[in-house]
């Protein structure tokens, strides 16, 4: 038996809680899964079955309306003590990273942080993650039980199961949720809805070569021409107060690694190389054929911006379109 | 004088050196609140200094005009107060004079230095006045009380002057008015209330300032800017860094005492030149402030600067982290101060407090703490990457040579810009050519090599610092490496200053001095026929400069026929804006330091600006694209190898 925490905010679940459960179906068929929430969370059980989990324990306290780490914690290393299972598994994200460690060590079991492939293996279980900025997969053989996991978000794919429905339980919380030490009094939600650059998968970012923040629109017509792109900006520019800090893709600014970085007008400082230059496809749209980007980049358009990004972003769109 | 007047007299002597000797005994108190320190060491280089520095006063007189003055009224004081000697034994024997002691013309030879240095001092103070009132400098505006502070000392100095030239000027004579006994009861009067004024004013500097330059750091050029050795294995130790005064240096609280408040170090700070708040002088005026509390002297006329909450310790209750994170460590305020204070060691043992213990530090600086853990570099790259660039350019690895049992004759250490930055890469190509044409069998670390540990150092994580430079000195000491040459300042002031902290012992040469040296001996076979005809201007590393007292050797191999200077050089050049791990963060207040810098630099009207750094080439290169100027940035190396005979 699996044991699977279905995260959720309010009453409604977080797409980590069917995370969660693809990642324990891996391990094991008799998947069962723990949400806890305000009066109302338990209408989501159902949802949960459909995603494979065989059983939902259900816990209904107003202490649970924002997240509670210490309450949480409890319970679930409580129900799992009790279950007897063989692991329970988290998604790394902000609440899973927090909970995933106060659970092991409550059980005192093995802890893997961060996990991208589960498998059995006779009795053991073996996780493997990424070290040293994913230059390298560490596999991990976790002994004794329950083994306690927290998957990389976005890596263990929601599937839809076409079982029957969950047999659902409703349990009562461990002490009292409403007196935990930890309150959690306000969730501020950043970003201002705007994509940030380390989340996005497609950043276009613009540098000095646009020569003025009034042309910051082409570049911001690339990224809208891709859908969902997020804009950056190199520092040269931040500096120069074209564009706020929270834009800024580099050593001191964000560091990502998207699917595709679109550079235009950027020389490539190792300020800023030290940013980017994990993305998986990089271009490259400078006037310098000898600008340091073009040895990181793995398409260069050497010419005038002002031309080739309208080009650029009309063929991406031609070919969304088509295609 | 009457008997009452003799008794009078000696009590109001008495009660002015027993309460003078009280303040200055709990003055001392205090200091010992603070951490030991080696301080007798190099006992002649410290005369040396009290000589140069202290009584020929070599470096206030970098500023010419007001150091000439209080030269005037320091060597004054000296002559004087073997005069005031005389004058307060004449209340006990009035008949009493040098006279009896000394032959007939050093007598009239004392009389007159007496007398014209009155005069001297009397001037100069006028036109101390004339400054303060008039003038009024920008680093001399500090708050209304300091204002009073110094025009009060400025007042019982001409105070002093005038009564005792009146003095002179009047024989002993007997009633109606006795002048001379008018004027002396005056002078004594007043100088006993100075006396006693000190140790509650600024003022103190002119009882401190000569031993605290006695006891200033001595270990020379080079070590002299090398950061305090910091054991982190040390049983029972608790703090490391400072966080209050208790934790720092005792020397660190007697440059508190020293200040005067001349605000020389905050006028040539880059921070604060370009609108940021930190200011030096009020890290020194800070500690003296805290130690009184601290110590429990009520503070009187001594008074500090910025708001502070009551009893709050060093660390942000009067110093703010904002402050100490702005400090590019240039060494431009321990260099300029006229007394020897170290504010960069203040500075610095408080970040060291700020990172070690508290954690804190700016967010932006935690990837370059986790690349130097994980990558050996501050940036991003991947350690196997790191000799790159030598591909295809016939040089070799130690570990190659030494799989052959070849030792080279030195070893060339790259650095993390010289092997990862495509800028500095060129740098280093065009060093390794040089050595190439000059024959020089060398070698480089390759994968081998990791970061000095400067930065991490500089940004207050000793651990990281320890962790990397001891890696290094295991993987040089394992070839037996004996000299090491590097196209990187920090680089060079680490392995040559600091290492030996660390127990390693290597000949580290600055490529200037290197190429200087091979040029000197005819070993770069330049070419004649296409000598530079622009004009060059040159840019003082601080990390060479000030740090090493390399200033001419980065002028002398630039094979170009017209340099000409920055108003800001040599000892006095404004720093680029990346030391002390500026690097790595981000500068959000005020005017960019390197943008300063390279206006400074541009404004020479130079056709191109030299560097002997690759941070310095960074952020000057940055400069001058921010200045939309076309004028290029070049490494010392890069000008001499675009000058290296063809075929070589």
């Amino acid at each position: 038996m699996i044991f699977a925490f279905a995260e959720s905010r309010g009453t409604s679940l977080r797409k980590a809680a069917f995370e969660a459960i693809s990642a324990a179906r891996e391990l094991g068929d008799d998947v069962h899964a723990l949400v806890v929430g305000p009066s109302g969370i338990a209408a989501s059980a159902q949802e949960l079955g459909a995603y494979g989990a065989k059983k939902v324990f259900v816990c209904e306290h107003a202490g649970f309306a924002q997240y509670n780490p210490e309450a949480t914690a409890a319970l679930l290393a409580e129900r799992v003590k009790v279950g007897g299972y063989r692991a329970v598994v988290f998604v790394s994200t902000a609440q899973g990273r927090d909970l995933a460690p106060r659970v092991a060590a409550k059980l005192g079991a093995a802890f893997a942080p961060d996990v991208t492939s589960v498998a059995t293996s006779g009795d053991e279980i073996v996780v493997t993650h990424p070290v040293y900025s994913g230059k390298a997969i560490a596999a991990l053989v976790l002994n004794g039980a329950p083994a306690v996991i927290a998957a990389r978000p976005s890596t263990f794919q929601p599937a839809r199961t076409d079982g029957a429905s969950p047999s659902v339980e409703t349990i009562a919380p461990v002490g009292d949720p409403s007196a935990s030490r930890v309150v959690v009094t306000e969730l501020k939600i950043g970003g201002g809805g705007k994509l940030d650059v380390s989340e996005a998968a497609i950043v276009v970012s613009g540098g000095r070569g646009l020569k003025g923040p009034e042309h910051f629109n082409l570049v911001e017509d690339l990224a809208a021409s891709f859908g969902n792109a997020a804009v950056g900006a190199s520092r040269a520019v931040v500096d120069a107060g074209w564009r706020p800090h929270s834009d800024q893709v580099g050593q001191t600014g964000k560091v990502v690694s998207p699917d595709l970085y679109v550079a235009v007008g950027i020389s490539g400082a190792i300020q800023h190389l030290a940013g980017m230059r994990t993305a998986k496809t990089i271009v490259a749209i400078n006037r310098d054929k000898d600008a340091p980007i073009f040895k990181v980049a793995d398409y260069g358009i050497v010419g005038d911006a002002f031309e080739i990004v309208p080009a650029l972003a009309a063929a991406v769109r031609e070919a969304r379109r088509s295609g | 004088m009457t008997p009452v007047a003799e008794s009078l007299y000696l009590i109001l002597l008495g009660l002015a050196a027993g309460f003078f000797f009280y303040n200055a005994q709990r003055l001392v108190e205090y200091l010992q609140l603070g951490r030991p320190d080696e301080r007798t060491d190099h006992p002649l280089v410290r005369a040396r200094n009290l000589i140069s520095i202290g009584i020929l006063q070599s470096k206030i007189l970098r500023d010419p005009l007001a150091g000439a003055m209080h030269a005037l009224v320091f060597w004054g004081f000296i002559v004087l107060t073997v005069g005031s000697v005389e004058i307060l034994i004449q209340g006990v024997a009035p008949a009493f004079s040098y006279a009896v002691l000394l032959p007939a013309w050093l007598y009239s030879a004392y009389v007159i230095s007496q007398k014209l240095f009155a005069l001297f001092v009397l001037g100069a103070v006028a036109w101390l006045f004339y400054r303060r009132l008039v003038i009024r400098p920008k680093r001399l505006q500090g708050d209304k009380l300091e204002q009073w502070d110094a025009l009060l000392i400025l007042s019982m100095i001409a105070a002093l002057m005038i009564t005792l030239i009146l003095m002179n000027g009047f024989g002993p004579v007997a009633a109606p008015v006795d002048w001379h006994d008018a004027m002396w009861w005056t002078h004594v009067l007043i100088l006993l209330t100075f006396l006693n004024y000190l140790p509650y004013s600024k003022h103190l500097h002119v009882i401190t300032s000569l031993p605290n330059v006695y006891l200033s750091n001595t270990s020379g050029p080079g070590t002299v800017g090398a950061m305090r050795p910091m054991d982190l294995e040390a049983e029972g130790v608790e703090q490391f860094g400072a966080s209050d005064v208790k934790d720092l240096p005792w020397k660190n609280l007697l440059d508190g005492y020293s200040c005067t408040e001349c605000g020389r170090c905050t006028a040539a700070c880059p921070a604060n030149l370009t609108g940021k708040v930190l200011s030096p002088r009020k890290i020194v005026i800070n500690v003296r402030e805290r130690l009184l509390e601290y110590g429990g002297m009520p503070t009187g006329l001594i008074h500090g600067e910025g708001e502070h909450a009551p009893d709050a310790r060093l660390l942000d209750g009067y110093i703010s982290e904002e402050e100490l994170w702005q400090c590019t460590s240039c060494r431009a305020c321990v260099q300029e101060c006229p007394v020897s204070i170290d504010q960069l060691d203040t500075i610095m043992e408080l970040r060291r407090n700020l990172v070690l213990m508290e954690s804190r530090f700016p967010a932006e600086v935690q990837p370059a703490f986790q690349s130097l853990e994980r990558n050996g570099t501050p940036w991003a790259f991947n350690a196997a990457d790191r000799g790159q660039w030598a591909e295809g350019l016939a040089i070799h690895t130690m570990a190659e040579l030494s799989a052959q049992g070849r030792r080279p004759e030195v070893l060339f250490w790259v650095g993390c810009a010289g092997s990862f930055d495509a800028r500095a890469k060129k740098i280093t190509v065009a060093f390794a050519r040089i050595m190439q044409a000059a024959g020089i069998d060398f070698a480089i670390l390759g994968q081998e090599e990791k970061c000095n540990g400067d930065p991490a150092r500089r940004m207050g994580n000793e651990y990281l610092y320890q962790m990397l430079a001891k890696e290094n000195i295991g993987t040089l000491n394992a070839y037996g490496v004996q000299t090491v040459v590097t196209i990187c300042p920090h680089c060079f002031h680490q392995l040559g200053n600091e290492y030996p902290q660390l127990g390693g012992h290597y000949e580290v040469i600055h490529h200037s001095q290197y190429i200087e040296r091979l040029m000197a001996e005819g070993r770069v076979p330049l070419s004649d026929d296409n000598r530079d005809e622009r004009t060059f201007t040159y840019h003082d590393s601080c990390y060479l400069g000030r740090y090493n007292n390399i200033y001419d050797a980065p002028r002398r191999v630039l094979p170009v026929v017209n340099l000409v200077e920055p108003t800001r050089n040599k000892s006095r050049g404004l720093c680029c804006g990346a030391g002390g791990g500026r690097m790595w963060m981000e500068e959000t207040q005020g005017k960019r330091i390197n943008i300063e810098r390279t206006q400074e630099l541009l404004a020479t009207g130079a056709e191109a600006i030299a560097t002997a750094c690759p941070f310095c080439m960074t952020m000057i290169s940055d400069g001058v694209k921010a200045n939309e100027s076309p004028v290029p940035v070049y490494d010392i190396a890069e000008v001499v190898a675009s000058r290296l005979s063809a075929g070589v």
